[in-house]
């Protein structure tokens, strides 16, 4: 197959509104994808037909073999950073002191803070910036 | 069947919530769980630390640590239970009896959010939830109330006044709160000057306000309630009543349905009214009314809960309905086919609670027929000590009291709870109480015997 | 019928309850506990009736075996009693299972002890009561004492309510180091006495002979002096104080003899009876002389002791914890015993 019937394949796709082609013949296998870019900032409808509108998925408890962690102070949506422009709190190998704020917990519009307890160098953070977190689930490991 | 109370039955796949998320512990959540996986509903269980090794957590398909041992961290703490329902993609909540199934905050918080809570309006919660309120919605919607003030009292010639209209023995009450402060009874209005004073008083002092109001005193009643239950479209059922006198320190003890002591003609009445009232109420859900019902046949308004209650088997075992699959489907959008539910036979509730926390080394539960026992616990449980007492509750149902009484007592007799200590002792000395067995106990007797004044 | 076994007797263990006092009038001994109060608080703590029968022993206590599940107590003086090897208290109701061992052994204080057991001891009635006469070999366990081999039939009681608040203070037991105030009545013939033969018996101290048993305590000091002149028999009372001719007093107990013909000086006041009855010998005793009325007002405080203290186990029943109330659970629970 040459380029022009792939144009021609991605025109196709493109007026008929479609999200995916695929095309086979013979030894000859083609699949045009388009690229998801309302992926952001949906707006949110609030109606009680549907189901929450935002279903963040639960951060999978990682197995801690130290008890040197960080943990979350309450449940919630967990961010690594102040915003999304802002970098994130906290990278592994930085120095943090008792009394620094580490990420920030989200739960009905209501942010709290995670502040370390105690001295140390960040060894790793355990859960992925907008992942949620239950109670007291380790969030950054030290040493 | 609970199916054969709606006109239609829609299978579970067309309902607008598959996921429950339970917002409760012990029994209660194990018993809500339940329902949820016989109708295939997913499940989540929140928790408090504490609970972490509790035996709804294991049950449930999912479960999620909210908070502390502290409940106004963790199974009060609004924010993180819709919070922890968001998070797990819960589309329902049940929150059980107790903590959050009667804070009309709650119920807002849940429309707000795009999730159902299984229960009524926040609107019809703060309605109910106030006492003056609930009396004087309730008394228009047809059902009698005890006499009370019009209006709130700030001075003794008012109190006086009032009083000669609603007529002695007279309960002075502060408005601003209870749990027995502020409280007198006055038995005539030589007595009202000194109570007056005292109560208010003690009013100004617990709760910031002297405002007080008075109720007609009921000196020995019983404890009478009705279920109920109403759809969205207007309709509402009554399913039986319990009879619920046996407490200690306005706790309930023993619950026994349906009420024998209630002649058939009052009982009809009672059920036919409460299903009234509540067809007028824009309800949704299952609820009880509760009155104080006299030897004489006259019978008061007391409140109305308005969720599922601690003794709801004893309803279930005497009607054959799963109140909470009842309580699912009205959530759910079923409409009710008006019917009056015939009740057969009887039932007997024995609370068991655990006077001290600690382990339990040795369990044995009973069983038999029409035995049923509803409970979290299990052998090597550590009951703790941050929550409510009660442990199990062990439910016997047969053709007429006088044998599921005697049935009772061969099971109490036999049940093991070692560990910790329970008051299995004290239920099967009350079993054996004439004046429980005869039926002429009233709602402060158990107190009498329990405070010497035998 | 369950029993229980007798290993070793005791010194003197007899079968006794209040007695058979309506029988005097026919010539019987009233016989019956010595120490009245103590049996009566024993036969409460187990929630008998006051009228069961119950052992009664004598300086050292017997060795019994339980062959049923019932609840004891053990009353009067105080002893090292162990069941099954472990030291138990006195006046308090103990659960005992079958196959348990209670060994009572010597009085540490005191003389008289009782075993109340549930139910009683289902022994048959001599005319009206299952007190033993030992001299007439009347009544309890065939007239006698009891041996080693005995079996006394009991009743099993597996439940008793208020177990844990069956228990009563423990009343103050005589002590050989200290003088024991007893205090007395005028007997019918104290006029027969003179003034100095009232100021010996008040003042002077008195002890307790080795003759000294069931049917009267003999005791030492100051002899009265009067000279007797002879006296029709008359009936006798509990805590009598006969003079023989010797002039020593003898105090009349529960086996005497139901008429005598010795003037009685004194009389003990019933409520400092228990206290002379426990008096070992060489228990030195001073007399001190009241009034009626006031006796009588010790008498009803006593009563109203015993009283208060049915009232307050009747009123635990309903507090916590609440009793042994149930059977087939006690059993069911040794299964998680291990």
């Amino acid at each position: 197959m040459d380029t022009k019937n792939i144009e021609e394949l991605i025109n196709l796709l493109k007026e008929n509104d479609l999200t995916e082609l695929e095309y086979e013949k013979d030894d000859e296998h083609i699949r045009i994808k388009r690229a998801n870019s309302e992926s952001y900032a949906q707006p949110v409808s609030v109606s009680p037909q549907h189901s929450n509108p935002s279903h963040h998925i639960m951060a999978p408890k990682e197995v801690v073999t130290s008890s040197n962690t960080i943990n979350a102070p309450t449940i919630g949506v967990f961010y690594t950073a102040k915003s999304p422009q802002d970098p994130p709190y906290v990278k592994p190998g930085d120095h943090i002191k008792q009394g620094d704020v580490v990420g920030v917990i989200e739960a009905m519009k209501v942010f709290t803070n995670v502040v370390a307890d105690r001295d140390g160098i960040v060894e790793k953070v355990l859960v992925n910036n907008e992942e949620g977190v239950e109670y007291d689930q380790p969030l950054i490991q030290i040493k | 069947m609970t199916s054969r109370l709606f006109k239609l039955n829609n299978s579970v796949s067309k309902w607008p919530f598959h996921k429950v998320l339970v917002a409760n512990r012990g029994e209660i959540a194990v018993r809500i769980i339940r329902t949820c996986r016989v109708l295939g509903l997913a499940t989540v269980a929140v928790y408090s630390e504490t609970d972490a090794k509790s035996l709804a957590v294991q049950l449930a398909d999912q479960a999620v640590c909210i908070g502390p041992d502290n409940v106004n961290a963790s199974y009060i703490n609004i924010a993180a239970i819709i919070s922890a329902a968001q998070l797990t993609g819960a589309d329902a909540i049940h929150p059980g009896y107790g903590f959050l199934s009667e804070s009309p905050e709650f119920a807002d918080a849940c429309l707000e959010n795009g999730i159902k809570l299984i229960g009524p309006s926040g609107d019809v919660m703060r309605l109910l939830g106030d006492k003056e309120q609930a009396r004087m919605t309730v008394a228009k919607a047809g059902l009698p109330v005890v006499k009370g003030s019009s209006t709130t009292i700030d001075n003794l010639a008012d109190a006086l006044d009032q009083a000669q209209e609603i007529g002695y023995p007279i309960m002075v009450k502060a408005s601003a709160g209870g749990g027995g402060k502020g409280m007198r009874i006055v038995n005539s209005p030589k007595e009202m000057a000194a109570k007056f004073t005292v109560a208010q008083d003690e009013a100004k002092a617990a709760f910031g306000s002297g405002q007080m109001y008075l109720e007609q005193y009921l000196a020995n009643p019983r404890h009478i309630e009705v279920q109920i239950a109403a759809d969205r479209y207007g309709n509402a059922i009554a399913l039986g009543e319990r009879d619920c006198t046996i407490q200690a320190r306005h706790q309930k003890v023993m619950e026994e349905a349906p009420a024998v002591v209630v002649p058939a003609r009052i009982r009809d009445e009672m059920l036919r009214r409460s299903a009234d009232a509540v067809a007028q109420l824009n309800y949704e859900g299952v609820g009880t009314i509760e009155f104080l019902y006299n030897h004489d046949g006259s019978y008061y308004f007391m409140e109305m809960n308005t969720r599922i209650q601690v003794e709801h088997p004893i309803t279930e075992m005497i009607t054959n309905v799963d109140l909470v699959e009842l309580q699912l489907r009205l959530a759910a959008g079923a409409e009710l086919e008006p019917q009056l539910v015939v009740t057969h036979g009887f039932a007997l509730e024995c609370r068991i609670n655990a006077m001290t926390p600690g382990k339990i080394t040795g369990l044995h539960l009973p069983g038999g027929q029409g035995v049923r026992v509803d409970t979290a616990i299990y052998q090597g449980y550590v009951v703790p000590n941050s929550y409510d007492g009660m442990i199990a509750k062990i439910i016997v149902y047969g053709d007429r009291r006088q044998r599921v009484l005697q049935q009772m007592q061969a099971i109490i007799d036999e049940t093991v709870i070692t560990g910790i200590q329970t008051n299995l002792g004290l239920l099967a000395q009350i079993l054996k109480e004439p004046s429980f067995q005869r039926l002429t106990a009233t709602v402060n007797w158990l107190d009498d015997l329990q405070k010497q004044k035998h | 019928m369950p029993m229980i076994n007798v290993i070793e007797p005791g010194l003197q263990t007899t079968v006794q309850d209040l007695g058979r006092p309506m029988h005097q009038i026919n010539g019987f001994p009233a016989s019956g506990a010595m120490d009245q109060t103590a049996l009566q608080v024993a036969n409460l703590l187990v929630g008998n009736s006051s009228y069961a029968a119950a052992l009664e022993f004598s300086l050292t206590g017997p060795t019994l075996r339980f062959m049923a599940t019932t609840f004891i107590a053990l009353t009067g003086a105080e002893f090292n009693a162990q069941l099954n090897g472990q030291p138990v208290k006195g006046y308090r109701c103990l659960q005992v299972h079958t196959g348990d061992i209670l060994k009572i052994g010597p009085a540490i204080r005191g003389r008289i002890g009782y075993l109340a057991v549930a139910g009683g001891l289902h022994l048959p009635l001599v005319l009206d009561s299952r007190s033993t006469t030992l001299r007439l070999k009347l009544g309890g366990m065939d007239g006698r004492a009891l041996v080693s081999g005995d079996r006394l039939p009991i009743e099993a009681k597996p439940t008793l309510v208020s177990y844990y608040h069956r228990h009563a203070p423990m009343p103050e037991l005589p002590d050989l180091k200290t003088p024991v105030k007893i205090r007395v009545l005028k007997g019918p013939q104290w006029e027969k006495f003179d003034e100095k033969d009232h100021e010996r018996f008040l003042s002077g101290t008195y002890t307790v002979t080795n003759q000294s048993d069931r049917m009267g305590y003999r005791l030492k000091g100051d002899a009265m002096q009067t000279k007797q002149e002879s006296m029709l028999s008359a009936a006798t009372v509990m805590g009598g104080l006969q003079v023989p001719a010797n002039g020593e007093p003898i105090v009349l107990m529960a086996d005497r003899q139901t008429t005598g013909g010795y003037p009685l000086l004194a009389v003990v006041a019933t409520a400092d009876l228990s206290k002379l009855v426990q008096c070992r010998p060489k228990q030195q005793i001073k007399f001190e002389l009241i009034e009626l009325n006031a006796a009588q007002e010790l008498l009803k405080q006593q009563q109203q002791n015993l009283k208060e203290l049915r009232h307050r186990i009747k009123m635990a029943r309903y507090q916590m914890p609440y009793g042994i109330t149930r059977e087939a659970s006690q059993r069911i629970q040794r299964l998680f015993k291990e």
